[in-house]
């Protein structure tokens, strides 16, 4: 046996097998990565009674257990991922047959040509992914997060995608505003991210879009779609924020863009967001934590509107059944009515206005979040410190914020030894009022 | 100044069917074509720390139909000035290809091991590969060498022969640094 010239042909239809795929003929590249995997097979167990062959038999026994599971042989492939793991003194070709048998075993259950169609897949997925790191911003659970901080992180991330995408989308279409609502919609099934991989500790995740041509879609939209987390991440969720930068943006989005862009950032990446968000470079997998969003940023980037009662609006979803009769008359009957209120918007304030207490001025405006819906009522926050009140009444909110608020700096006056969060807290505190120490006396 | 054509990799270098030699050259030709006029470029390799200038021309007259992706287009592209670096500059006539989970992975001979040699992947040097189209705030030649030494270092490979080859194409302009 020669393994060399073996391999050498494994490797040419391997090659073949990579082609057909970018050319997107995976029946084609099923097949050549099925005589591969034959050939690599060959050669892998030539090497397994040959230890002193090193290090040939360890590298030609990883390339056979991946080139199976690039055909969807998993079982061969688990046979090659077991002997590396045992026999192979390579750490680094120990750590990747390590990711390989997590493969294997996620595939099991398939049929070769659709695991071998999946591995494909998910491998080109991974390559245009982007990693991300949640962690907990204080540690009372270790360093566990929830499923409401996933939950939270994923429907705000995926809000500012989506109208990230939107606005990319619609200048590269030029949608007209009648087509608008239809065209929301085909947002919504083109940009949906798929988590490429995941780890705990704390919360690692990998996300990209897909990249196939779907039915119908253009040329210039498959590039968008299958770039768009990557584009995104850059231009948007790791945007430092500078003046120069709040500015640029203000000039290549629209006011409301702008706000539907940024606003879910804002909550991912505020002061008082009870995690934070770390992404790793996929060149260097070093990791880099997203720089938090203070409230001067939010208040130069977002818009702040005067808002009445009928902006508050009301939401309707009816279940309503429809039938036709005799003679084509149409009868409906509804079976579920609910109506949801809810809003979420933010006010500009220059002063504290403490119940009981003089106002105190700031050093500069700042803007306050509130969220409304009908269960609970109005609930204040401010981005660069932790605080939430809620109330069913505005005016009470308001005050009773405001109290909070107050009642906050007097206690990091108070406090010498300050925590890393509140020496935080205390920074801030600085930053608006002139001479916090000045309240106590 | 020397003058040299990708495709001389075609004539120094085996391991690879030639037709897989043109279809890394079609894609480094592709990178090239965005930023230089009429198939040829002025080009800087620095090779160890010592810079060589020449003009590289290239072959245009090929379909790009399915060369679309600027990912691709930056690490096939890589890989082809790679190729062309270690055996027209450096006379390294074999390289060895072995299957990777998102790719695959290259080993440069000076001679290429006999059809019989059953240890045929011994005594290699290791090539760290990658291309860049155009230097961003994030992405720049010096922080990608960087990179990939960091590579190098992370796969147990800090003790065996090793380099890093990395091409920017719209300068345009190939490092090539010797990890160990």
């Amino acid at each position: 046996m020669k393994p060399k010239l073996i391999h050498q042909q494994a490797m040419e239809y391997s090659f073949k097998a990579k082609q057909a795929i970018e050319e997107e003929k995976y029946g084609v590249a099923f097949g050549f990565y099925k005589q591969a995997a034959e050939l690599e097979s060959q050669v892998a167990e030539f090497y397994f009674d040959k230890p002193e062959l090193e290090p040939t038999r360890s590298v030609v026994v990883r390339s056979a257990a991946f080139m199976n599971l690039k055909a969807g042989l998993y079982e061969k492939a688990q046979k090659f991922i077991f002997f590396g793991l045992l026999y192979t003194k390579d750490d680094l070709i120990k750590s990747q047959l390590n990711d390989a048998l997590e493969l294997a075993v996620s595939l099991k259950n398939l049929t070769p040509e659709a695991a071998s169609g999946e591995f494909n897949y998910i491998n080109l997925l991974r390559q245009r992914s982007v990693h991300y790191i949640i962690e907990p911003a204080n540690f009372h659970f270790g360093h566990s997060v929830s499923l409401a901080t996933i939950r939270d992180f994923s429907e705000n991330y995926l809000k500012s995608l989506k109208a990230f995408a939107k606005s990319k989308f619609k200048k590269l279409l030029n949608v007209e505003a009648d087509f608008e609502e239809i065209f929301a919609k085909e947002i919504d099934k083109l940009i949906n991210p798929l988590v490429t991989n995941s780890a705990y500790g704390s919360f690692k995740l990998s996300i990209a879009n897909d990249f196939q041509t779907r039915e119908g879609e253009e040329k210039k939209i498959v590039e968008l779609k299958s770039n768009v987390v990557i584009k995104f991440h850059n231009e948007i969720f790791i945007n430092p924020l500078s003046d120069v930068d709040i500015k640029q943006i203000k000039e290549s989005y629209t006011e409301d863009e702008v706000n539907e862009i940024f606003r879910p950032l804002t909550k991912i990446k505020s002061n008082n967001t009870p995690y934070k968000v770390g992404y790793y470079d996929s060149e260097n997998l070093n990791k880099t934590y997203a720089t938090r969003i203070i409230n001067k940023q939010r208040e130069k980037l977002l818009s702040v509107k005067a808002i009445s009662q009928q902006d508050i609006g009301e939401l309707e979803s009816s279940i309503i059944h429809k039938r036709s009769v005799q003679g084509g008359k149409v009868t409906k009957k509804t079976i579920f009515k609910e109506q949801l209120r809810s809003y979420e918007f933010d006010i500009k304030i220059h002063q504290l206005e403490p119940k009981d207490v003089s106002p105190v001025l700031l050093n500069e405006e700042i803007l306050l979040s509130i969220y409304f819906n009908s269960e609970n009522g109005f609930k204040f926050s401010f981005a660069d410190i932790p605080l939430e009140y809620a109330d069913t009444e505005y005016d009470k909110g308001l005050i009773g914020f405001y109290t909070l608020l107050y009642h906050k700096i007097l206690s990091l006056v108070d406090t010498k030894d300050k925590n890393e969060q509140e020496f935080r807290d205390w920074e801030v505190v600085k930053r608006l009022i002139g001479n916090p120490n000045a309240l106590r006396k | 100044m020397d003058e040299f054509n990708l495709n001389q990799t075609l004539n120094f270098l085996s391991g690879p069917p030639k037709e897989h030699i043109i279809v890394h050259n079609y894609w480094a030709a592709t990178a090239f074509d965005r930023y230089h006029k009429d198939s040829k470029a002025e080009i800087e390799f620095i090779l160890h720390g010592e810079l060589r200038k020449a003009i590289l021309n290239w072959d245009s007259n090929f379909s790009k139909a399915t060369m679309k992706e600027d990912k691709d287009m930056a690490n096939h592209g890589g890989v082809a000035m790679a190729w062309f670096v270690m055996s027209v500059l450096l006379n390294y006539k074999y390289v060895e290809q072995t299957e990777i989970g998102d790719g695959v992975d290259y080993r440069f001979l000076k001679t290429e091991p006999n059809d019989d040699d059953l240890n045929f992947l011994n005594d290699y040097h290791y090539v760290e590969i990658s291309g860049i189209l155009e230097e961003s705030r994030t992405n720049t030649l010096i922080g990608r060498i960087k990179d990939k030494h960091q590579q190098i270092i992370r796969g147990g490979k800090r003790d065996e022969p090793s380099s890093v080859i990395v091409t920017l194409f719209s300068k345009p302009i190939t490092i090539k640094e010797i990890h160990k």
